[in-house]
């Protein structure tokens, strides 16, 4: 059996991003305190050996009260673990060794790593290593996570730490994880001996930046209009990518998958190709906005600015019942909302985090990113365009304000807010598309599972019963949408529009998909058979009912399970059907009474 | 005196922090404990929150948490 070591240590340590440059995994690193919630394990290579790195969520105190702090305690309770590698900010030694000595006293063999050394220097923190080490009893090392310095030297020490055995039972452990004796006299004590620091401590850059970046007046309009320009650049440079892969998928499906699915029968070439195949690929044709994405949130993540954006807008959203976390939390879900669901681990009262949930699901993520995009650049101007994307976003988060308006009072919280507001870094690159690669294949196995499913189904309604005509009134999708036709009726679309929705609740990216399908056409004449079912009216009624309609199944699973309340999920459902049916309406009946 | 009595640039040392136990802990985490100094860098508009120094360390706090903190002006 191999050995297990795991890593702790305090939010904005560094502590994710040396767990991936120790194992080569890709962990998902970020800036943002509790972000890490699954506990992510890996091999860790130690010369001719080899052990299992875990790494544990960040926390300030081994004793305190957090979901994260429990789930560490627990964790340590119940599985053996033979050495403890505690991360900690060298610039933070001050306050950050507290913990280490929590720690300590569990009696469980350990080293302790001063990781951003880099940056404690900045701030004039000088600690000697030495000394700290012979006082503790245990190796301290000093190393650059992201620069990737002093890594052997950890491994070496980590492998001698493991040449001698772990004698503590976990029932000892768990007897010594229980008292709460304070460590502040013996903190003092050795900050007194081994460290250095000035009485005014500020990293001036910081300190500069904040200054135009938070400042009272134009802090907000900054931030606004750096995201903004953000979603510009991601855009300009994603549209003629996104070209591009449509113009080879295309290429693919007449080169190869055509002649191939020629040797099945009809009907199973035909839900090869027009079931299949075009509806995965035009999905997949946005693949290269959708990764742009990520790798800008994740650059913003890492520059610190989200911490700062948090703390802009943390007063105006305290009036409507939430706080800047869940402002963080709403970009987040505009990549995709189900770990912003799971980040709401980061906030303790159960009925904040409910309330946060039930907003969260009104971010546009980037599955009904492709639909927008899509049905806009086929019905709208180019001049319109961007004004069009702009107005869904602005809708998006005046839905998520309306929703924490209407339920703030039933879920009503007070919660203390402290957030930290760490250095601002640059971001690595390495970091950056580690995140946008795991979203891409996360993308994958969505479309292996949930996307082929949806637009099978789709096929199969539309092509059935036998030697019926494609989406012909006789067909299955037909004999639904004529069912379910007076409901969509008065918001103006395509019944068979009804059908792509309904699936669309499984995951977003299969109305798109469903489209492709239900007018049965390839990718490249998509646009074309759009503009005969729909006029611009229609499509925007379109494109509300699908922005604000039910959360996805996997957002819905992830509520449930974050919030273990029927209650909650259902209200989820009901008030989001409700919100996207009455905005549809309203819109589509005023426009066409206004002449449109 | 309390914390929200200081000006934005204003320095003081912490004499006591008292509260919910879960804030208290928090804070004393992020090294706000009696007699370290504290630097109040700004305050965000809308009656938003403070932004806070301690040591190298910095952070933001609703106006509500930072009335547990009671400072006494450096001279």
């Amino acid at each position: 059996m191999s050995k297990r070591v795991a890593l702790l240590g305090m939010p904005n340590t560094g502590k994710s991003t040396l767990f991936n440059r120790l194992t080569g995994a890709s962990a998902r690193t970020g800036n943002w305190p509790g972000l890490t919630v699954d506990l992510l394990a890996a091999k860790l290579p130690l010369g001719a050996d080899l052990a299992e790195l875990v790494d544990l969520p960040g926390i300030y105190d081994l004793h305190g009260m957090t979901e994260d702090e429990h789930v560490v305690r627990r964790f340590l309770e119940r599985v053996p673990v033979d050495f403890l590698v505690v991360v900690l900010n060298a610039a933070q030694i001050d306050r950050q060794i507290n913990l280490l000595l929590q720690v300590k006293a569990l009696g469980v063999p350990m080293l302790a790593v001063l990781n951003m050394s880099d940056e404690a220097k900045r701030f004039g923190v000088s600690i000697d290593v030495a000394r700290l080490s012979a006082a503790l009893g245990f190796p301290v090392l000093e190393v650059s996570a992201r620069r990737a310095e002093g890594l052997d030297v950890l491994r070496q020490a980590i492998a001698g730490g493991l040449r001698v055995a772990n004698s503590m039972s976990q029932t000892a452990l768990a007897l010594r994880l229980a008292p709460d004796e304070t460590v502040q006299d013996e903190a003092d004590a050795l900050l007194r001996m081994a460290v250095k620091s000035p009485r005014e401590l500020s990293d001036g850059m910081s300190a500069h930046l904040d200054r135009v970046l938070l400042h009272p007046l134009w802090g907000l309009p900054i931030f606004f209009l750096s995201l903004f320009l953000l979603f510009q650049f991601i855009f300009t440079v994603g549209a003629p990518l996104q070209d591009a892969v449509a113009y080879l998928l295309d290429g693919v499906r007449n080169a190869i998958v055509q002649p191939v699915a020629h040797v099945l029968p009809p009907f199973g070439e035909g839900l090869l190709i027009g079931g299949v195949y075009d509806g995965i690929a035009t999905v997949a044709s946005f693949l290269p906005i959708i990764a742009l994405f990520f790798i800008v949130m994740s650059a913003v993540e890492d520059s610190g600015y989200l911490a700062r954006a948090a703390f802009l807008v943390d007063g105006f959203m305290a009036r409507i019942g939430l706080d800047g976390r869940g402002f963080v939390l709403h970009l987040f879900g505009m990549g995709c909302n189900v770990p912003a669901v799971m980040g709401t681990r980061v906030m303790r009262s159960p009925a904040l985090r409910a309330l946060t949930m039930l907003v969260l699901p009104f971010a546009l993520c980037a599955a009904r990113l492709q639909v927008f995009l899509f049905l806009i650049a086929a019905l709208f101007a180019p001049s319109q365009a961007a004004l069009v994307l702009f107005s869904l976003y602005v809708l998006s988060l005046l839905a998520a304000v309306l929703t924490a308006v209407v339920f703030k009072r039933r879920y009503h919280a007070v919660e203390p807010v402290i957030l930290e507001l760490p250095p601002y870094r640059l971001p690595q690159f390495t970091s950056m598309f580690k995140s946008a690669w795991n979203e891409i294949s996360g993308f994958l196995r969505r479309a292996t599972q949930f996307i082929v499913i949806g637009v099978v189904a789709i096929w199969l309604l539309t092509h059935l019963p036998w030697g019926v005509e494609p989406s012909s009134p006789a067909s299955f999708a037909g004999q639904l949408s004529a069912a379910v036709g007076f409901i969509f009726a008065p918001l103006g679309f395509d019944p068979l529009l009804g059908v792509a929705l309904l699936f669309g609740f499984i995951a977003k990216e299969i109305v798109l998909g469903g489209l492709a399908v239900l007018y049965s056409v390839s990718e490249e004449g998509l646009a074309g058979a759009v503009q005969q079912h729909m006029d611009w009216v229609q499509a925007y009624s379109f494109m509300l009912f699908t922005l604000l309609y039910t959360p996805c199944v996997s957002t819905l699973a992830a509520i449930q399970v974050e919030g273990k309340s029927w209650r909650l999920t259902m209200t989820s459902v009901v008030w989001s059907v409700g919100l996207a049916y009455a905005v549809s309406f309203a819109f589509y009946q005023t426009a066409r009474w206004l002449g449109y | 005196m309390k914390l929200s009595c200081l000006r934005c640039g204003e320095s003081a040392s912490v004499t006591c922090v008292e509260g919910d136990a879960c804030l208290v802990r928090r804070l004393h985490a992020l090294g706000v404990h009696p007699g370290r100094p504290l630097n109040v860098v700004r305050r965000a508009a809308f009656n938003g929150p403070l932004h806070l120094r301690v040591g190298s360390t910095e952070f933001f706090l609703r106006a509500r948490e930072a009335d547990a903190i009671s400072v006494q002006s450096l001279v």
